[in-house]
């Protein structure tokens, strides 16, 4: 199979590949990945919310006043914060789940240590090795994060590519071409020029104005990068801002808000390829049970993992439960882990993308994926 | 390999410091490891720009014009509920008078904040530009992202810049203890962290109101990214044992006697004796902080984390363990003298290898861009007066990391192919709207690298359609990305 890499230099770089009908027909019923990173620790008892257990109230009255009531309720007895509009919408046309008492696998309390342990997939974090990459690799695939450069997730031996939107001038071909030749033996200078160019094109004339950098913009164009012929298998998009220590209230009404609008907006992009996509949306860990004494939580352990797309066999709240009360905590303060991310992402890989057990054990090691069918 | 002496200064010029201004490689060349060691003095600052003590003035004059408002628009909803209709013409139209004046101080705020904030953003870059002591200044820089604050609220737009001017760079040169506790102190770093209402359980306002509570986020951040590392050997008992011994650091505005806008609240305050590192601290007020972060400066973990970080921001993403290891023996035996540190920093042969090992940053990116056509603040207008928004495209907002690890100093952060795309775009359109310089590209180069430059590249420079072409592919050209 011709990668698209040696496609462009064969007809000298020139953009016009996505005619070719060899590979248009190729793109036909590939599935879709896409992988959302929400970074500072979101806190999933308050974007799932364990309604049916009888001491949530005591540990959050303050942070529950304003969303008792309103949630949606979903199955066994959870239900969800009313401004996940969209992704209470998905849940009941069973396009989106949810899996409570997650832990990503990180055994720290740190966001940059956890967040490079989840990204990297390995029980150590390793900066040059991503999971995803790991993923797309054994997949055969095409990759892309939309980021001014490379996270870690998409890091390693598998060739990927990164855009984001600026505002500046475009520089004109002569000059592109002769920087290629400049960074000829320069490797890294050299295919961070090839790719970014070959992004650029695949955009077009896309807007690329102050608004374009919102989240939900930034996912409409990942979905459209995703949906257009000879688009990658998967990308990567991040949501920062998750660090509730205080004021969580207004500020997870605000983060979720924003993140259900880019969830509209990524199924917007994807169009026709919605069906065929499956988003996963994680975060590196969770938030202490109780309250803080400034109005939000610190540093904790499980949270909750997502999974979205038309792909998606959804309608369902999975993970066991292991309850609030204080001694059923972990080290008295967190909400108790029950199963890892993953597994549930090993088992979305196997199904989706029909990789086998040795593909995945090189992508999460050790790690059994769960047997339940999250695909349809 | 035999290295040249006009090769050391070029390392000297543009791995220690921030590329060269016109002439400055001449200067280097005498004596390349003094030319740095002469520049270990703290860096100067426009004594007219904003101070804390200004911004916090403001902070308050504002609170109380917020508060007159709010009282006068519900003033007028309750008059016009109780007794519609004895609300007369005259009155109504005097209130709305008044919510309009009020409404333009606001505006006014606004503005005044906004303004208070660029101009410390522009100086920033512009000091590092023409400064005559670009070592110092990359130094500086080092520190101010260790002890990374974002301008995240309304209040910190103007407080975070203050944090290097005012808590880092006097103790640039001292010894590191110092230079955390005056961090810890400052505004910017209490108020980021969440620290200003963190109450103590067993003290004054924490008996009398049970919702007050403990928030362990500074504590947390000062063990993990500012003295031991995430390896450095402690405990979550010891993160919340100094979370304990921090309740009471907190902020006061306006900034009256107190050393800029610190205060240390004794009613907030968890009291009893701290046991942190097996090391037991008494209860002493403030004081037992400083205790606390003078023996965590001095931490051999925190030796060796900040020996490590140093050198991976100077010298290399995998800097040689030898420089590593004398930095931190040098550390441990003068007590986190930042001075003899980096004297070992410049003697080290680790650290002048021939080959270019550091992706240079955005910002490092630009600033020594401009150094090298030599431009000067009083001269930039148009395009260049946008240089923070220029520097916020390309990823790298001043005190926007928007996280407390700060930015990131290795290639994979910045070697994206975006960020490279965009550096392109942007060298692209200064070069069409940069005051023309006399040199040709390739005598600027000689300018910057001496002789340190490739055939490769040279014959680009000289095959360049026009001039302004060639100066985009010389500050394009691996030499120039790379330190």
């Amino acid at each position: 199979m011709m990668k698209r890499r040696q496609f462009l230099a064969a007809v000298g770089g020139s953009m016009v590949c996505w005619h070719s009908p060899n590979l248009l027909a190729m793109q036909i019923k590939r599935p879709k990945l896409v992988w959302v990173m929400l970074r500072g620790a979101m806190d999933s008892l308050h974007a799932v919310l364990p309604v049916a257990d009888s001491s949530l109230m005591d540990h959050r009255r303050g942070l529950l006043k304003t969303v008792k009531g309103q949630a949606t309720p979903l199955e066994r007895g959870f239900a969800l914060h009313p401004s996940l509009k969209t992704f209470a919408e998905l849940y009941r046309q069973k396009q989106l789940l949810a899996v409570v008492a997650t832990s990503s696998g990180a055994n720290t309390r740190s966001h940059f240590r956890a967040q490079d342990i989840v990204e990297s997939g390995y029980n150590q974090a390793d900066a040059e090795s991503g999971w995803l990459n790991r993923a797309v690799e054994a997949y055969q695939g095409e990759s892309l994060a939309i980021a001014h450069s490379l996270p870690i997730s998409l890091r390693g031996k598998h060739a990927s590519q990164t855009w984001y939107p600026d505002h500046f001038m475009e520089s004109s071909e002569d000059l592109y071409n002769r920087l290629k030749y400049l960074y000829d033996g320069d490797e890294q200078l050299l295919n961070s020029l090839i790719n970014g160019l070959e992004t650029q094109a695949q955009l077009g004339d896309m807007a690329t104005d102050k608004q374009q950098q919102k989240f939900s913009n930034l996912a409409l164009s990942c979905g459209k990068l995703m949906q257009a012929n000879n688009g990658p298998d998967c990308s990567m998009l991040e949501l920062d801002g998750w660090d509730t220590h205080q004021r969580q209230v207004y500020r997870l009404d605000k983060q979720f808000t924003e993140l259900d609008k880019g969830l509209a907006a990524l199924r917007q992009g994807l169009g026709k390829q919605w069906n065929n996509t499956a988003v996963i949306i994680a975060t590196e860990f969770g938030r202490t049970v109780t309250e803080n004494g400034t109005g939000g939580t610190d540093h904790g352990t499980a949270s909750a993992l997502f999974l979205a797309g038309g792909a998606v066999r959804g309608g369902r709240v999975y993970g066991q439960w292991p309850g609030l009360k204080k001694a059923q905590l972990f080290e008295g303060r967190d909400l108790m882990p029950t199963s890892d991310n993953r597994q549930w992402i090993a088992a979305l890989l196997k199904q989706h993308w029909q990789l086998n057990d040795v593909q995945l054990n090189t992508i999460f090691p050790q790690i059994s994926p769960m047997q339940i069918n999250l695909i349809r | 390999m035999v290295t040249t002496h006009a090769q050391l200064a070029v390392i000297a010029v543009n791995r220690f410091g921030l590329g060269a201004r016109p002439g400055e490689l001449v200067q280097a060349a005498k004596d390349p490891q003094l030319w740095l060691k002469h520049q270990m003095v703290s860096p100067q600052f426009d004594p007219q720009l904003a101070d804390t003590k200004t911004a916090f003035e403001q902070f308050s004059a504002h609170t109380k014009v917020r508060g007159q408002q709010k009282k006068i628009a519900k003033a007028q909803v309750q008059s016009m509920i109780l007794e519609p209709s004895t609300v007369d013409q005259s009155t109504s139209m005097q209130v709305m008078k008044k919510n309009k004046a009020m409404a333009g101080v606001q505006t006014r705020y606004a503005k005044l904040m906004r303004q208070m904030q660029k101009n410390l953003l522009m100086s920033g870059l512009w000091e590092s530009i023409e400064t005559t002591q670009p070592f110092s200044m990359r130094l500086l820089d080092f520190f101010s992202n260790h002890f990374s604050v974002s301008t995240s609220t309304a209040q910190l737009k103007v407080v975070a810049p203050l944090l290097e001017r005012e808590a880092i760079a006097p103790h640039l040169f001292g010894h590191f203890e110092n230079m955390l506790i005056a961090v810890m102190k400052h505004p910017a770093m209490l108020m980021y962290l969440d620290n200003t209402r963190s109450t103590g359980p067993h003290s004054k306002a924490g008996r009398y109101n049970k919702k007050r509570g403990i928030n362990e986020n500074l504590a947390r951040e000062i063990f993990e990214l500012h003295t031991l590392g995430v390896d450095g050997g402690y405990h979550i008992g010891d993160i919340q044992e100094l979370a304990k011994a921090l309740t009471g650091w907190s902020v006061s505005y306006p900034a009256d006697q107190q050393q800029e806008g610190f205060v240390f609240r004794e009613n907030l305050h968890e009291p009893g004796t701290r046991i942190i590192l097996a090391k037991r601290y008494r209860h002493e007020g403030q004081r037992q902080v400083e205790a606390i972060l003078k023996s965590l400066a001095r931490h051999p973990s925190t030796a060796k984390f900040l020996s490590y970080k140093l050198a991976s921001h100077f010298i290399s993403d995998q800097p040689d363990p030898a420089l590593v290891a004398a930095m931190a023996t040098r550390w441990q035996n003068t007590k986190g003298n930042l001075s003899a540190v980096m004297t070992t920093l410049i003697e080290h042969k680790g650290s002048w290898q021939p080959e270019r090992q550091k992706f240079k940053t955005p910002r490092e990116f630009m600033v020594s861009t401009l150094r090298s056509i030599g431009l000067e603040k009083k001269s930039a207008l148009g395009f260049l007066t946008g240089l923070v928004y220029h520097l916020t495209e390309m990823g790298q907002a001043p005190f926007g990391a928007g996280s407390p690890a700060g930015y990131s100093t290795y290639a994979e952060g910045w070697s994206g192919s975006d960020a490279l795309i965009k550096r392109i775009d942007w060298v692209n359109r200064l070069v069409t709207v940069s005051p023309k310089s006399l040199l040709s590209a390739v005598d600027l180069a000689q300018q910057l690298f001496a002789d340190d430059i490739s055939e490769r590249t040279l014959k680009v420079l000289k095959g360049a359609e026009t001039a302004q072409q060639a100066y985009t592919l010389l500050f394009m050209s691996p030499e120039f990305q790379r330190r």
